[in-house]
């Protein structure tokens, strides 16, 4: 007889991304593009906002040190786009796990508890759906002035309705196990079994949805920033570069090409991922 | 010879190794033959039937050789048995709501079966015929039903039909009975002997119930981990067999023609006591009007201190709706329900406090009540982190050692989940976390339909030591018969929420005094082809009605062969003998 070895289910999962050359690959590469743009920086002796009046609109050159060129201030090209991806990457996971806080209480709350509560709570989100989004935002930073933060709470805001909306329907599913019914016949109150029996098996679910969420959190930043209402100068994103970039992408491409190679690396990579897990942990391909 | 199949072995990748569905086997069929296959889960009965028809999953690899007519159907390097599938051998699966297209009517499904293999034909036809040939009543008008609107039984036999219509020379029937109630599996079985001498197919007939097959089979072959451990005559396997893996297998079949000799009569204190309850919900029609579903209908029982009571019936006869009740996490909307002398109702919560830890639940399926994101001793710890928090970590866990100890197993298993562990020890933890409260009743909801005919006797006797062990009482409730007669002091029989017989286990199994309750007996398949070969079958017609806007009267009596003009406006609960029974004429036809 075969004995099943103890496993998680994590290192279920990675067995099964494992085995998908295509997720692998994006793992890796996000692992690297994290560490890149953290520690990136250090090998370029310019700062994020330095301005080298000597050498402005430099193409690629390895003599200067500005080795993928300058822009039309002559700041290294470089050195901004991975601030840039730090600001892109941060805002996307932190926005996301802002999203996944609300919308997975919300979500198994309204779902656990059923009847004219879930009725309730799951109309909000639809009255939330019908608010344009792009109106939302930009009142809030009529409102509040350009911050980083804001843009955090506006994408998070928004995001968590999709969440909630998808745990909610696992929730109901996961409510008619046996397992919960054992625990509501043991006495176990509605907050334990939330805590123990609901969330735990949402995780999949939650996970697959957590990487495909960040590409699109960095996405809507990108797109806020491109219409001018993303983070402020000098600070900046891979949304703004792009942007930058593509004002004078005849006489200058560099400054499309870089951050653009970086973020739709980034962007493939995480849907691929997301792609992997979801075949991996997808209830119904398991037994 | 019709099929023979030589050294086939049907292995699997994992990451655990290579695992062996099946393992060289060689097995032949003749024509008109009818072979069973038998065998518990994972035994490869199956995935050896899926790779004569070229089912088997992609990452499945085969090894061996087998022939149809001498012609080849698969060998190491060629697979021609996808030509073959279909019109020369065809399969019906476990079961038919799945195997059947939910958006398509019954005509067109099993038109575009014939759209493939007899494009030419009139098939309107051809499909009436083949609903006839497996005995649908009113055939014509159920072509054009969707198969929700058919029973179960109906279901599979449309399915049958699907098959046989293309006229194959081999029927491979994967556990068809297994999905239905017991009646209708005498009434589906009873026509697979009938075509049996119809029709020119051959049956290869897989199942992991002996009973099942001993009438119908002429030839039977047990398989075990993947190989075959015994081929012979029904009469040789059933009375005589050699292996030891069959002996325990014959030896582990509960039989409702056997007496229960271990049961009690006398329980002094009662535990509950359910005068005339009935539980009825309210189903939307439209937009202010409503149905009324009637669960239970009017039940009265008693649970002493330390009996096994019985529940028997179809599904949706209200055993489970029953059970809930009694566990209190449903009330009765009429009648009075007594809880260990206090009533249960919706302003009692103290009771609920109480029952909460004196009631416990066993479920059908151990695996799926345990949640698959924890471990056995979180598991097992949970009763006791809601009943006793003021427990300290170590008394905590020593409780659950000894609490799996009682159950026979050890330590070792804290760790582990769930699916680590076989269904059979899945169901032990499950009662181990049942016991972890010393409660006084036990609901034991088909606590052994999932498991393997070999495991079942262990758990059933586990129950029984249990209950001896902390006095408590159980409420078992099943739709095997066998199971029930072996192990229940008292029986009720349930049939449309209402009880219609209720009496002591030997009683009821040896006199049946209701005429559902006749049926249902008979019904149940004995194994021993001596006895299940003569049985003329009076097979009970029919499904039952729906449960809701029931008609007055016996809600028996449009399937009861007894009936008279009085049933439809009557019924009365009799004493016959000991047994209460729910029938006006129960004195006249006993």
């Amino acid at each position: 007889m075969i004995t099943k070895q103890s496993r998680s289910i994590w290192t279920e999962a990675w067995g099964a991304i494992k085995k998908n050359a295509r997720a692998t690959i994006a793992f890796y590469v996000l692992c690297f593009m994290v560490v890149f743009v953290v520690i990136g920086p250090v090998f370029s002796s310019f700062a994020y906002d330095f301005t080298d009046w000597s050498y402005l609109a430099m193409p690629p050159n390895f003599e200067n040190g500005h080795i993928l060129g300058t822009d039309s201030l002559g700041r290294d090209v470089y050195v901004r786009t991975l601030y840039g991806g730090r600001i892109s990457l941060m805002v996307g996971i932190v926005s996301t796990f802002v999203s996944l806080f609300i919308g997975v209480s919300y979500g198994v709350f309204s779902g656990y508890m059923g009847g004219k509560i879930d009725g309730f709570m799951m109309r909000f989100i639809d009255v939330m759906y019908a608010l344009p989004f792009m109106f939302f935002v930009i009142l809030l930073m009529v409102f509040f002035g350009r911050n980083i933060f804001l843009i955090f709470i506006a994408i998070g805001a928004v995001n968590w309705l999709d969440m909630a909306r998808i745990v909610r329907g696992q929730t109901l599913a996961l409510k008619q196990k046996e397992f919960v019914e054992a625990a509501e016949a043991l006495g176990v109150g509605a907050l334990a079994i939330m805590r123990r029996h609901i969330v735990p098996n949402l995780l999949g679910v939650v996970v697959i949805y957590i990487t495909l969420t960040i590409p699109q959190v960095i996405l809507v930043e990108s797109f806020l920033s491109f219409l001018g209402l993303g983070v402020q100068e000098p600070l900046t994103s891979w949304g703004m570069l792009v942007k930058e970039g593509a004002e004078d992408m005849q006489s200058t491409p560099w400054l499309l090409i870089v951050p653009a190679i970086f973020l739709a690396t980034t962007l493939f990579c995480f849907n691929f991922l997301g792609d992997g897990l979801r075949d991996a942990l997808d209830p119904r391909d398991r037994q | 010879m019709i099929l023979s199949i030589k050294g086939l072995s049907v292995t699997y990748q994992s990451d655990d190794g290579l695992i062996f569905a099946v393992d060289d086997i060689d097995l032949s069929l003749q024509e008109k033959e009818t072979l069973a296959i038998v065998g518990e889960s994972g035994s490869g009965k199956t995935q050896s039937m899926l790779s004569i028809i070229g089912l088997l999953p992609e990452n499945a690899q085969i090894k061996g050789e087998a022939f149809f007519n001498n012609k080849l159907l698969f060998n190491q390097s060629n697979n021609h048995a996808e030509e073959f599938r279909g019109n020369e051998i065809g399969m019906i699966f476990q079961d038919p709501m799945t195997s059947l297209n939910p958006y398509l009517t019954i005509e067109e499904q099993l038109g575009l079966v014939l759209k493939k293999h007899l494009p030419d034909e009139d098939h309107g036809k051809i499909i009436l015929e083949a609903l006839n040939n497996v005995k649908i009543p009113d055939a014509a008008s159920k072509m054009n039903q969707y198969p929700h609107e058919l029973s179960g039984g109906m279901r599979q036999r449309v399915m049958i039909a699907s098959v046989l219509m293309l006229k194959p020379k081999i029927l491979i029937a994967d556990e068809p009975t297994t999905a239905l109630d017991v009646t209708v599996q005498a009434q589906i079985l009873a026509l697979i002997k009938d075509l049996k001498d119809q029709i020119d197919t051959s049956i290869i007939f897989i199942t992991h119930d002996l009973g099942v097959v001993a009438g119908i089979s002429d030839r039977v072959v047990v398989m075990e981990k993947g190989k075959i451990v015994e081929e012979g005559a029904p009469e040789a396997i059933y009375h005589a067999p050699k292996h030891p893996y069959t002996q325990k297998l014959i030896a582990s079949i509960p039989r409702v023609d056997e007496k229960n000799l271990h049961h009690q009569d006398a329980f002094p204190n009662k535990s509950i006591d359910a005068d005339n309850i009935s539980m009825e919900y309210r189903i939307k029609k439209g937009w202010w009007s409503f149905d009324t579903l009637k669960a239970v209908r009017n039940v009265s029982c008693e649970l002493g201190q330390g009996e096994i009571l019985g529940v028997v019936g179809e599904s949706g006869c209200g055993k489970s709706t029953l059970a809930k009740s009694l566990a209190t996490m449903i009330y009765p909307t009429k009648g009075k329900l007594k809880i260990f002398g206090q009533e249960a109702n919706i302003g009692n919560q103290s009771l609920k406090k109480i029952t909460q830890k004196e009631v416990q639940m066993i479920f059908q399926d151990p695996v799926s009540s345990m949640n698959p994101r924890m471990n056995i001793e979180s598991i097992l710890s949970e009763p006791l982190w809601t009943h006793s928090p003021n427990l300290d970590k170590a008394s905590v866990r020593e409780k659950v050692i000894s609490a799996l100890d009682r159950v026979g197993l050890d330590s070792s298993a804290l760790f582990r989940y769930p699916h680590e562990f076989s269904g059979g020890q899945c169901q032990r933890i499950v009662i181990a976390r049942a016991l972890m409260l010393k409660p006084k009743v036990i609901i034991c909801d088909e606590p052994v339909s999932s498991l393997d005919v070999s495991i079942r006797k262990q758990v059933l006797e586990l129950l029984l030591t249990i209950r001896k062990e902390i006095n408590a009482s159980l409420l078992f409730i099943s739709h095997d018969l066998s199971v029930v007669r072996q192990v229940c002091d008292n029986v009720m029989v349930m049939y449309l929420g209402q009880v219609v017989e209720q009496a002591n286990v030997n009683e009821l199994f040896d006199s049946p005094k209701h005429p559902y309750t006749k049926a249902l007996i008979a019904a149940v398949p004995i194994p021993d082809p001596n006895i299940q070969k003569q049985i003329e079958l009076k097979l009970m017609e029919g499904d039952p009605p729906s449960p809701i806007n029931l008609p007055s009267g016996c809600s028996f009596a449009d399937r009861c062969a007894f009936k008279n003009d009085q049933c439809k406006s009557e019924q009365i609960l009799t004493r016959v003998d000991s047994s209460l029974v729910a029938c006006i004429r129960a004195r006249e036809i006993n």
